[in-house]
């Protein structure tokens, strides 16, 4: 009986190898599904937590405007709007147009046969509650003191100071009369003095 | 062990095959021509398939081949892999052949206190070629036993007694077989001798008597009887005691043409001195360990993809849906912007109304000054008025004198006079809240004056101080 030739013996580490490579793949492929299963899993919770916190703040949001909306009332809006556009009516326009007043309003004085001296504060700033409305109140002091002869008008110095400090009330723009100090004598008012107020917006440079 | 489905005793040259269904014979095939050599072994194999029509595809086969070699050798009391190991490094002290060998042990009768195993050695080139040809028939190899091994088996079957050494000699083919062992199936030595009993029945007889011969040096026992296995046991029983010189006696196993095939497919596994190694053998369980082990971490990486894909589309849904609710975030968010700053805007304008139209004085200072040209009687004379305003109030100063008068009491008139102007202020529209009304009276300078000198008039003159809310 005979036999062939040898056949090739396989290496041992070959042996070896290719079951511990394989379970090693095993073990890589297990161990990383595991991996990738508890990623991508845990990916979820912080993105649905995300999700939940803008949904509550988008309906917060919401809601507020909704409140916002209700809160509003248009009618009372318009009303207010044409209240305030009356109350802007009645402030100056700036220092010019205080001086123009002031001009005028001494010349009302004069005509009124009085010897009138109207002093307006310099530099007059806005006070800190009025700040956020723009708003300037410039003192003024009022001299009054009957022309002699009243130039020519019969009516006595009272009752022009009357004229005067009804035409000062009727002022389209809002001056306050906040002091007022008159002397008279035997025959009538003496001499007038007066504090005032003057309120108008102040100029913001552009 | 696996079941065989195909049972082969190869007998140095006499090729037997035993096809099995379920462990119960479907038929059996005998090469009529001796196996010359395993140069045509698939042929064969897959004729034996053929003539025995086998359930399946696992083949054993049990051989008594020239180069399988039998060796008893002493061990360590070791078992398991250091055996092996141990026996692994004494391989090439005994091996007869070039080449490396294929390998087996099974337990041997202790000697002079010293543990035995029984090798079997088989050219590995051989072993391989038979294992190639099994795989190219579509079988696959099992099962390689010697005839040793199956013989040693047939020892427990021996009525022997207890410590009772024996030779059990069978005919294997044009060879023969045999072990000396006790009846618990260990063996101190076996042998495959050239030629059989039927044919050279003196040759074999010296064979035998020289190996009882040497077995008993190496061992130190005394073998006490021959028995015999074979077909033509019973015609030459006589011949070969005389020749022996010993209690020859016939095998009580019935011998048929089909006894190699039995016990190699029922033999156990445990002693069976199985030339395929276990690794081999293992191998379709590792395979289908593997595979399954493969497929099921195919399918849990395949589900691991799936979660991943699952997640990474939720995420996706997820950031999309992050990105819409910011945008409509910045959307409420300018929204409610415009409405705060209209809101504000409209607080802003109603406090500016607050300030300007609805806190404006009143012109109480004109007014006044117009109502006390009504409300100062004519005995009176105002000198001086002073209005001021003080927080949420008007503060009001009167000084005056009484008008000269001819009548006879003017403190009398006077008094009256300043009740009246105090009556109206605090009646009339004003409401005003007399704080101090003061009357001055001046007296006359000289206090010696002549008696009846006219009296001087005194200077009458008063302050008046109140408050309009």
């Amino acid at each position: 009986m005979s036999t062939t030739p040898a056949l090739p013996r396989p290496a041992a580490s070959q042996t070896f190898l290719w079951p511990l490579l394989a379970r090693a793949l095993m073990l890589v492929v297990g161990v990383g599904s595991v991996a990738l299963v508890w990623w991508s899993l845990n990916r979820l919770p912080p993105l649905a937590r995300q999700v939940r916190d803008k949904d509550l703040t988008r309906a917060n949001l919401a809601a507020e405007v909704q409140q916002f909306e209700m809160n509003w009332n248009a009618e009372a809006a318009q009303i207010l709007e044409s209240r305030y556009q009356a109350a802007h009516e009645r402030l100056f326009d700036g220092p010019e147009e205080s001086q123009r007043w002031r001009t005028a309003f001494a010349g009302m004085g004069n005509a009124l046969a009085f010897d009138t001296e109207l002093q307006l504060a310099i530099n007059p700033s806005a006070a800190p509650e009025h700040k956020l409305h723009q708003l300037v109140v410039t003192p003024a002091t009022l001299r009054l003191q009957p022309a002699a002869e009243g130039k020519g008008l019969t009516n006595s110095p009272y009752e022009r100071l009357l004229t005067l400090a009804a035409s000062l009330a009727q002022t389209k723009r809002r001056v306050d009369l906040v002091e007022l100090s008159v002397q008279s004598d035997s025959n009538s008012v003496a001499q007038a003095r007066a504090e005032l107020r003057l309120w108008s917006r102040e100029k913001v440079n552009p | 062990m696996e079941k065989l489905s195909l049972s082969i005793s190869c007998l140095n040259g006499e090729w037997t095959a035993l096809g099995l269904r379920k462990g119960a014979p479907t038929g059996s095939w005998q090469k009529p021509e001796p196996v010359e050599d395993f140069a045509g072994l698939s042929t064969l194999l897959e004729e034996s398939f053929q003539q025995t029509q086998p359930d399946g595809r696992n083949i054993g086969i049990v051989i008594a081949h020239p180069k399988l070699t039998n060796h008893v050798i002493d061990v360590p009391p070791v078992k398991g892999a250091k055996l092996s190991r141990y026996i692994e490094r004494r391989l090439q002290q005994f091996k007869t052949f070039d080449g490396d060998a294929t390998w087996s042990h099974q337990r041997a009768m202790s000697a002079k206190g010293v543990d035995n195993a029984l090798v079997h050695l088989f050219p590995k080139t051989i072993f391989e070629q038979i294992d190639s040809a099994c795989r190219e028939a579509g079988g696959r190899l099992v099962r390689l036993l010697p005839t040793t091994a199956v013989l040693a088996n047939q020892l427990k079957e021996l009525p022997l007694e207890k410590d009772e050494v024996a030779l059990l000699a069978a005919e294997t083919g044009p060879s023969t077989t045999i072990v000396i062992g006790r009846r618990d199936g260990r063996v101190c030595l076996s042998r495959i001798l050239r030629g059989g009993w039927s044919a050279n029945a003196d040759r074999v007889a010296v064979d035998i008597s020289r190996t009882i011969g040497f077995a008993e040096q190496q061992s130190g026992l005394t073998v006490n009887s021959v028995w015999l296995f074979g077909p033509n046991v019973q015609a030459r029983l006589a011949e070969m005691q005389t020749l022996l010189r010993l209690t020859v006696k016939p095998s009580p196993v019935e011998h048929t043409p089909l006894y190699w095939c039995v016990q190699g497919a029922q033999l156990a596994a445990r002693e069976d001195a199985n030339l395929v190694s276990v690794a081999a053998q293992e191998a379709p369980q590792r395979w289908r360990r593997l595979t399954v082990t493969s497929a099921a971490l195919l399918l849990f990486l395949l589900g691991a993809l799936g979660v991943a894909a699952y997640a990474e589309r939720q995420c996706r849904s997820d950031r999309r849906i992050i990105a819409s609710l910011d945008g409509e975030i910045a959307r409420w968010q300018r929204t409610k912007s415009e409405w705060q700053a209209r809101h504000a805007e409209a607080a802003r304008k109603k406090e500016l109304v607050r300030i300007v139209s609805e806190e404006e004085p009143l012109s109480v200072p004109a007014w006044f000054l117009g109502y006390l040209g009504e409300a100062t009687p004519p005995d009176l004379l105002l000198t001086q008025l002073e209005i001021q305003r003080t927080n949420q109030a008007w503060a009001i100063r009167l000084a005056g004198t009484a008008q000269p008068t001819t009548n006879d009491s003017p403190q009398t008139v006077f008094r009256e006079a300043l009740t009246t102007l105090g009556t109206n202020l605090a009646k009339g529209p004003f409401h005003l809240t007399l704080v101090r009304n003061g009357l001055d009276e001046e007296k006359p300078a000289s206090p010696r004056a002549p008696a009846k000198a006219p009296a001087p008039t005194p200077t009458l003159t008063f302050n008046m101080e109140g408050v309009i809310q």
